[in-house]
């Protein structure tokens, strides 16, 4: 394998892996599913700072 | 108490025990046997706290693992300001040794050589790198409802990380250095954070690991994101060679453009990850918190978490503009701190949004506009940022005091601001008080940091442009118009204005230490009818939880 082929197969990987995160972490954040578990995470700071909660 | 509970705590108090002994054997062989000054020193003061920690940790046998443990955090805010005030004082003396250098007194310890790396040491890693201790260690246990793992680990987090201050400052001083800005500390030193840094991983992720909150805090993606990646750059740029075991010198591994390369992909993330994804950490949980608001948008923070890591990791090139590295990786550099617009600003938007609902908290509550206002320098910076890696605006800007007035309304503005904001809230939240003693100081602080700040940056603009534009000025026979020393003498007014605004913030500095120490040792408060309900720590708030904005 030459460097150019190394450098080639390199870019496409990086590029197939980066677009696909990409890809999934929109996915993750759009997802009508996940609102409401995000509408709640949007108010945590505002909850639990009581000692009498920790386990 | 079943068995395997009194065993634990026995077995934590040995190891700990363990591994002080351990260091202070180290120590003394380093003290007794080290090729120089320096050595010896370092090793006699690893030896001084291991014993100290040795006695300390005998004598406290007892193991109490209730409740949150905010012990570390308390040492941990109470260093930052004690740091803090100090880097301050010292970045505003080197300020005034530009001005007139007759202040370098002719004596190598206080030169502007070796003061300028503990400046911008103290600054970045004893103030900042507390205040991301403390405000990391208080989220990540209240979001996850959980407690740090670990009977002494968070304590040698905590004072392992300030000898690793002190080590790194008398080095400095006493002319140890690997000469690479803001990694400056020597091997040995590189070597004793990476253990406290890795104990530091360990103990957040232990903490998310014990958690029961079901959903990780964003935050505390930025906390991780920060601690992970500020370990991976440290371990790389750090890389080096000593001459001897016993001595202080080494040699770095790489060379030439690949030295540089890998010292400014160092440089600008520490920017990235110390400077800015820990510091929105303390954004996201802080704002909400003291606004007692959701999140602007959740989604939002999650595609600025993401996208934020994604290019940050690249923009390093830009420091590197016009030299030896390939023309391809700078043009890399500012394409992706150009990109970087986009993150930054989403992240600022989002901050600022989540006051929607509670902007009189601006007008009301001074700890509130600290936050804000660091958030708007926070805009502001890195707009300033990625303007300056282009290339043509950095044939100008670069090397000249521009550099250091971005650097500053983003240090000062946004990582000062957002942690005295931060600070105000943790310090009557930790001692369990009413409120601050005077929230009355808090403006004056406010007033003092901006003021200095907007003289600080404007004097630098001036300064900077000056200098670029004089330094290609070039007359009808293409001779260079001006001598480097009559630029230097150009500078002298802009200089000194920048002094007297550094001053400023310093005093604000005393002021915000005052304040804080007046909490901290229990005085009543002076001022409580004007301090909103939430500054009081949580179990002494009166009344009900906060209302939703809906």
């Amino acid at each position: 394998m030459t460097y150019q082929d190394a450098q080639v197969w390199s870019q496409l990987a990086a590029l197939v892996i980066f677009v696909s995160l990409i890809i999934g972490i929109g996915f993750y954040t759009f997802r009508p599913a996940n609102k409401a578990k995000f509408e709640r995470a949007a108010r945590l700071p505002l909850e639990s700072d009581n000692d009498k909660a920790v386990k | 108490m079943s068995a395997s509970a009194a065993v634990k705590p026995a077995l934590s108090n040995a190891l700990a025990m363990g591994s002080a002994a351990l260091f202070a054997a180290i120590g003394i062989i380093l003290a007794v046997y080290g090729l120089d000054l320096v050595m010896n020193l370092h090793g006699a003061l690893l030896a001084a706290a291991s014993v100290v920690a040795l006695i300390y940790i005998f004598t406290h046998q007892s193991d109490d693992r209730s409740g949150y443990l905010d012990g570390p955090i308390r040492v941990a805010t109470l260093a930052a300001v004690f740091w803090g005030v100090i880097g301050f004082a010292a970045g505003d003396f080197i300020a005034w040794q530009l001005a007139f250098p007759a202040l370098n007194f002719d004596l190598p310890w206080t030169s502007f050589g070796r003061l300028r790396p503990l400046h911008t040491s103290a600054v970045i890693f004893a103030f900042g790198g507390n205040v991301l201790l403390a405000t990391s260690f208080y989220v990540v246990q209240r979001t996850s409802r959980a407690r740090m793992p670990g009977r002494w680990a968070p304590w040698f987090v905590i004072w392992g990380y300030q000898l690793f201050i002190v080590l790194a400052a008398t080095g400095y001083v006493l002319g140890a250095t690997q000469g690479k800005e803001y990694a400056e500390p020597e091997w040995h030193v590189d070597l004793f954070l990476t253990i406290v840094w890795v104990t530091y991983l360990l103990v957040f992720l232990g903490t998310l690991w014990k958690r029961e909150e079901p959903h990780i805090y964003v935050a505390n993606w930025f906390y991780l994101a920060f601690i992970v990646t500020v370990a991976m750059l440290h371990l790389i740029n750090g890389l080096s060679v000593p001459v001897s075991v016993l001595g202080t010198h080494s040699y770095p591994v790489m060379a030439g453009v690949q030295a540089a390369m890998t010292q400014w992909w160092y440089g600008h993330n520490a920017v990235g990850f110390f400077l800015t994804a820990g510091f929105l950490g303390i954004m996201y949980y802080f704002v909400p918190k003291r606004v007692e608001r959701p999140v602007y948008s959740y989604r939002l923070s999650i595609v600025h978490f993401w996208s934020l890591i994604f290019l940050y990791i690249w923009a390093g090139p830009h420091h590197l503009h016009y030299t030896a590295l390939p023309d391809w990786a700078q043009t890399l550099g500012m394409t992706f701190s150009i990109m970087l617009w986009m993150p930054s600003w989403g992240g600022m938007i989002n901050g600022l949004m989540t006051l929607s609902g509670a902007w009189d908290r601006l007008r009301t509550d001074p700890v509130v506009r600290l936050l804000v206002v660091s958030i708007a320098f926070y805009g502001m910076s890195t707009f300033e940022g990625p303007l300056m890696s282009i290339k043509a605006v950095n044939s100008l800007s670069h090397y000249t005091d521009w550099t250091i007035g971005h650097v500053h309304s983003g240090a000062l503005g946004w990582v000062g601001m957002v942690s005295f904001g931060a600070i105000y809230c943790l310090v009557p939240w930790l001692w369990k008080r009413e409120g601050l003693y005077s929230i009355k100081l808090v403006e004056w602080h406010f007033w003092l940091s901006t003021i200095g700040i907007v003289l600080y940056i404007t004097s630098m603009w001036v300064a900077g442009i000056t200098q670029g534009l004089m330094w290609r000025a070039y007359d009808n026979l293409g001779f260079l118009k001006y001598s480097f020393i009559e630029t230097v003498e150009a500078l002298h007014w802009p200089y000194i204005i920048r002094a007297v605004g550094g001053l400023l913030f310093v005093i604000g500095g005393f002021v915000m230490a005052y304040n804080v120490w007046r909490t901290v040792r229990g005085d009543q408060p002076v001022d409580l009818k004007d301090q909103p309900r939430v500054a009081a720590a949580p179990e002494l708030r009166s009344g009900v939880v906060a209302v939703p904005a809906e």
